[in-house]
């Protein structure tokens, strides 16, 4: 896979919660019909994440093209995906390789 | 429209007897391509929508990618049906004109969830597939680029009428 972890700006909880062994991640990614108010309203409401980390997250999505939301096992991740999918927003889960 | 905003338990608008046709048909479009998503001829528009709708979750075109899409894309167009039959229902009542939509907070997640596979849907057959496409539309799809900026418009208000929910 193209895209390895370096490419993604991982914050210090992500790189917490993959040292205890979570070894996939959910991307979502930019696109150009999504309002960024409904991608943070998503953000906020479905992961439970602070204004200003929903408004960051969503701005990294926007400017980068993409951004980790969560992390975890592949289960987990395929859950959020679908929920994503179910939110009208474009998400992937990936294993982080190094 | 009027914008949405909370009374009490509620969020409140009122649309124009036509907006109302247009949200009720649009509802309706999303749900039949959802219903009919097996036969979408490969690269159609209606397969790009579609494709938009459940996107690839793993995103190489693989196994894993099928085998997502044969354990999810039931109950997500199952769900997402179900959406647009709420939107569909909470417009019934206001066919007449001046009569105010009021959304519980079940329906307001349809209703935002409705506005997202209807712009996705729309923006398929549109082509836009970057930021900058918005600009460059030709005259003939001026009409629906019109309703999907509209359509943006009820989605921001609603968003707006929830941000007190946040604080």
């Amino acid at each position: 896979m193209a895209q390895t972890l370096d490419a993604i700006d991982v914050d210090a909880e992500l790189n917490e919660r993959l040292s205890l062994g979570s070894p996939w991640i959910t991307l979502v990614w930019n696109d150009p019909v999504n309002l960024m108010s409904y991608v943070s309203y998503v953000f906020r409401s479905y992961f439970g994440f602070s204004k200003a980390e929903a408004e960051r997250r969503m701005l990294q999505v926007h400017t980068e093209g993409r951004a980790v939301v969560a992390s975890g096992t592949r289960e987990e991740m395929e859950r959020h995906v679908e929920a994503m999918h179910g939110f009208g927003l474009w998400a992937t889960l990936q294993r982080v390789d190094a | 429209m009027t914008p949405f905003a909370r009374e009490g338990d509620v969020i409140v608008a009122t649309f124009e007897p036509a907006e109302t046709e247009i949200l009720v048909q649009l509802a309706d479009d999303v749900q039949q391509l959802l219903a009919d998503a097996a036969e979408a001829e490969p690269d159609s528009t209606r397969s790009r929508a579609i494709d938009r709708l459940l996107p690839a979750a793993y995103g190489d075109g693989g196994d894993d990618d099928a085998e997502f899409r044969r354990f999810t894309s039931e109950g997500l167009v199952e769900r997402k049906i179900g959406n647009a039959q709420s939107v569909i229902d909470t417009l019934q009542g206001a066919k007449v004109a001046a009569t105010p939509v009021r959304l519980n907070a079940a329906a307001v997640q349809a209703w935002l969830r409705c506005l997202t596979d209807i712009r996705l849907s729309i923006a398929a057959g549109l082509g836009i597939d970057g930021d900058d496409d918005e600009s460059s539309l030709a005259g003939s799809d001026r009409y629906l680029f019109d309703v999907y900026r509209w359509l943006a418009f009820v989605q921001e208000s609603l968003l707006d009428a929830l941000e007190a929910d946040f604080s």
